[in-house]
């Protein structure tokens, strides 16, 4: 406990940047730790925390359409420095992957084209190789997969078999992606 | 001066202090005790025991106990050290952390891509799928060992 309170003092620290020196300039919203101090930013991570959250107990309690609303509310709400694409990538990252789950649950409730719309979305706040942007792929996979099925069903082969291929494309390029953050995130120095 | 830098140090890393209470004794009984930090930098033990309770923590079992500090620039720089292995070790945490969820990741992908390919696997999209995941679980387990 001692030694944890210790490791969470120097962290403290190291956010605020009183070891690593760090201005408190308005550029400075990401400590030297790579973790957010800016206050701004703070509110829009713990609002996004609640929205999660908010979520998770109604889709646990199968409320989908009810856990589409605060995540809805996230991504169309403002972001710290007002345009999402500019923002900073902590609010990229937690935008793009609000954006995959709001797309998981709006494919769920059968509106794919509103999915494969907000892994569109995602994927352009998400551009660099990240777990997120595989992410938003293997949710593509699932989106196309969910469709291709609904497709069969209702008897529109060329078009299921159509969906099942961009099913396949977009699971192969998630593997690929997060194969090479993997690789990334394991090599020797990585973070090392 | 060197006691007010000290104090300085100490505020910063305030909750370390605590670390020395109940840790496990770092030498066995009858071995020379460790000095408390602040004698040795104010060298003046009598201004330290006055503060009882400090002079118990710094006293007790000292499995963190440290070398006594000569100067400020020392305590600065071994302040650096701490802080530079620490934001290393959080951000080993973090990539191995990253890893992991790319692999459940790929998971859920290769079994999609089974699935979706049928048994007769045309291309061979799922014993590649396959092959890329057990790559990736080597890299991990080199990596981050598990």
């Amino acid at each position: 406990m001692g030694r944890l309170a210790c490791l969470l003092t120097l962290l403290v620290a190291l956010l605020a940047g009183a070891v690593g020196g760090c201005s408190k300039g308005e550029s400075s919203a990401v400590g030297d730790a790579g973790v957010p101090v800016d206050p701004v930013l703070l509110a829009f991570l713990s609002r996004a925390r609640s929205a999660h959250h908010i979520a998770d107990q109604h889709e646990e309690a199968g409320r989908l359409e009810q856990a589409v609303d605060p995540l809805q509310r996230l991504v169309d709400g403002p972001v710290p420095g007002g345009n999402a694409l500019s923002a900073p990538a902590e609010v990229r990252e937690v935008m793009a992957d609000t954006l995959a789950r709001l797309a998981d649950l709006k494919s769920q409730l059968g509106r794919q084209d509103a999915a494969l719309q907000d892994v569109e979305r995602g994927l352009q706040l998400a551009k660099e190789t990240t777990y997120f942007r595989g992410h938003l792929f293997e949710i593509r996979g699932l989106v196309e997969e969910r469709l291709a099925k609904s497709l069969e069903a209702k008897g529109e082969k060329a078009a299921a078999e159509e969906a099942k291929k961009r099913a396949l494309d977009a699971a192969e390029k998630s593997m690929a992606i997060q194969a090479e953050v993997i690789e990334k995130a394991t090599a020797p120095g990585a973070g090392r | 001066m060197i006691r007010f830098a000290w104090v300085g140090v100490v505020a910063l890393s305030a909750g370390c202090a605590t670390a020395h209470k109940g840790a496990p004794p770092a030498s066995p009984a009858g071995a020379a005790p460790d000095a408390p930090e602040s004698q040795g930098l104010s060298g003046d033990p009598d201004a330290e025991a006055g503060s009882e309770g400090k002079k118990s923590e710094q006293s007790a079992p000292g499995g963190f106990a440290q070398p006594a500090i000569a100067s400020l620039d020392e305590a600065e720089a071994r302040l650096g050290e701490h802080a530079s292995r620490l934001s290393g070790a959080l951000s080993t945490a973090k990539d191995c952390e990253v890893a992991r969820k790319a692999l459940e990741s790929m998971k859920r992908s290769r079994d999609r891509i089974c699935d979706l390919n049928g048994p007769e696997d045309p291309g061979a999209r799922c014993a590649k799928a396959r092959a890329r995941v057990d790559a990736a679980s080597e890299d991990l387990k080199r990596g981050c060992g598990s």
